[in-house]
């Protein structure tokens, strides 16, 4: 968060000061990126630049505070990522008919592109979540919004932000204890 | 199965608290690894490549082969607040007795100044907006008739009446003539217009209801030779000069040629020269206009002529410093 100098970086950043466009970057990026790999984006850097982009050429109609910033960056990030997902679902793939298909009900995009994340205990977790659990997780842990924010970002009620929080934390301790165990247990395997 | 926490907690350990328990250390060492692992900065290059993107999108170009950004028209925040808000029905129906309203009220203003009926101000205000817009509302006061586009050709042409009495009007083909300004600019010295002029009495003032055109001699005998005038009194003013007189006589048999003579209370500004010609009370347009010969500082004189006969009570105009000083008679026989 940037903080108290908030108001004075986005008004040195409307008037076109580079360096208040790199404070910005800096205290966003990463969230963002980090929003965007949660997801399971293909490209999670093409996503930051396309919603910082976007940020930039909208900024003179934006009004708020940090917080409302930041919300607003993430309704755009949010919907990038979206729009990603749902072109690829479109998007017609051919392959051969000696290739074995899965049965219905299989992966989705998302839960193929977090494949990305699979090396990491967390990637493996997040993949096992409901999507909505997914996106409420990271727009609160990742992304610091409000459970107000979130709500109005996903289009849910405040208390059904709350549940689907707490459910998809004791999911993902679950998850987590589960894989950080048994990748313990292989290690001692493979160390024998 | 862990135990589910409360929405408090959660909030108080996203925002850094300290764990009370430990279920919550556990959940705060959770929350902090999923943080941990996905929020990682771009590398610097790619940040740098952002960067230059974002400064590009600012200058309303392009970075990186990548298309312009093309902005959305900027609506009124109101308007748009407005156009959302038409999808409830209540505000929807509000709008439609608003919008409803205003037609009416427009219309209603509009049709009252096109019949003139405005208070004098408000209808001169109204005509001279609408004169910027090519239309033609009356302004208020008498100095207003409408005037009907007579042939231009200067002392040449003119109406008849089929009695003898009433002169006629022929179609509104041509521009009317406007007294010209002397210099082609106003003077510097300020003129003044008239404020008030002297209505003429009824029958001399042009009928506005002029339907038949006649452009040949007029069927009853003209009017004898050797007429004399009514003098029209005014309060027009330039340079402090007013009309003492003014009046046209029709001469010869034919009343073809009308004598117009003007006496000046004094002598006008140098630049000044005087025109005449016929037309309706109170415009500057005429149907023709010839200039006036200075006599003496203080009378002006010039014979009109038409090609066809005047009849009496055809107004005559007369005018001066560029339009300041402007009166009318009726042409009458001796």
């Amino acid at each position: 968060m940037i903080g108290v100098e908030f108001s004075a970086v986005l008004a040195r950043a409307r008037a076109g000061d580079d360096e208040a466009f790199a404070v910005i970057y800096r205290d966003l990026a990463p969230a963002i990126r980090g929003f965007a790999r949660g997801r399971g984006a293909k490209d999670p850097d093409d996503v930051v630049s396309e919603t910082m982009v976007s940020t930039v050429s909208s900024l003179d109609r934006f009004t708020g505070d940090e917080s409302a910033f930041r919300a607003w960056i993430f309704t755009i990030a949010f919907r990038r990522v979206s729009d990603e997902f749902r072109r690829a679902g479109r998007r017609v793939t051919t392959e051969s008919l000696d290739v074995v298909h899965e049965p219905r009900g299989g992966p989705s995009a998302e839960d193929l592109a977090l494949d990305g994340l699979a090396g990491s205990p967390v990637g493996a977790a997040l993949a096992q979540l409901s999507q909505a659990q997914r996106d409420v997780l990271l727009l609160r842990v990742v992304a610091d919004l409000s459970v107000r924010d979130v709500s109005r970002i996903l289009g849910k009620r405040e208390s059904a932000v709350k549940m689907i929080q707490q459910r998809g934390l004791v999911r993902l301790q679950e998850i987590l204890a589960t894989e950080v165990s048994s990748r313990v247990s292989v290690n001692d395997g493979d160390s024998r | 199965m862990m135990h589910r926490p409360r929405s408090q907690v959660i909030d108080r350990l996203l925002d850094g608290g300290i764990p009370a328990t430990p279920e919550e250390a556990l959940l705060a060492a959770t929350l902090t690894t999923l943080r941990s692992e996905l929020r990682q900065a771009p590398d610097p290059s790619v940040e740098a490549r952002h960067l230059a993107a974002m400064a590009a999108a600012r200058a309303g170009g392009a970075a990186e082969g990548r298309p312009p950004l093309v902005r959305r028209p900027t609506w009124p925040v109101w308007l748009g607040h407005w156009v959302n808000g038409l999808r409830d029905p209540g505000r929807r129906r509000a709008a439609v007795v608003w919008v409803s309203a205003v037609v009416l009220v427009l219309g209603l203003f509009t049709g009252a100044a096109e019949a003139g009926a405005l208070p004098g101000p408000v209808q001169n205000a109204v005509a001279s907006f609408a004169k910027h817009l090519g239309i033609d509302l009356p302004t208020s006061g008498p100095a207003h008739r409408p005037t009907g586009s007579l042939p231009t050709s200067a002392g040449t042409t003119t109406t008849a009446a089929a009695n003898g009495a009433a002169p006629v009007r022929p179609p509104a083909t041509t521009t009317p003539t406007v007294f010209p300004s002397p210099r082609g600019t106003r003077p510097a010295t300020p003129t003044t217009r008239p404020t008030t002029v002297t209505v003429p009495s009824p029958a001399t003032s042009l009928p506005r209801s002029a339907t038949t055109t006649t452009t040949g001699a007029a069927p009853s005998p003209p009017p004898p030779a050797s007429t004399t005038s009514t003098t029209s009194t005014t309060t027009a003013v330039c340079d402090g000069v007013t009309f003492t007189s003014l009046t046209a006589t029709l001469q010869g048999t034919s009343g073809q040629a009308v004598l117009v003579t003007a006496t000046l209370s004094g002598a006008l500004p140098s630049w000044a020269t005087m025109s005449a010609g016929i037309g309706p009370y109170g415009s500057q347009d005429t149907e023709g206009a010839v200039s006036m010969t200075k006599q003496s500082p203080t009378l002006y004189q010039a014979t009109y002529t038409s090609s066809t006969a005047v009849p009496v009570g055809t107004n005559v105009l007369v005018g001066t410093c560029d339009g300041n000083l402007l009166d009318t008679t009726s042409a009458q026989r001796s």
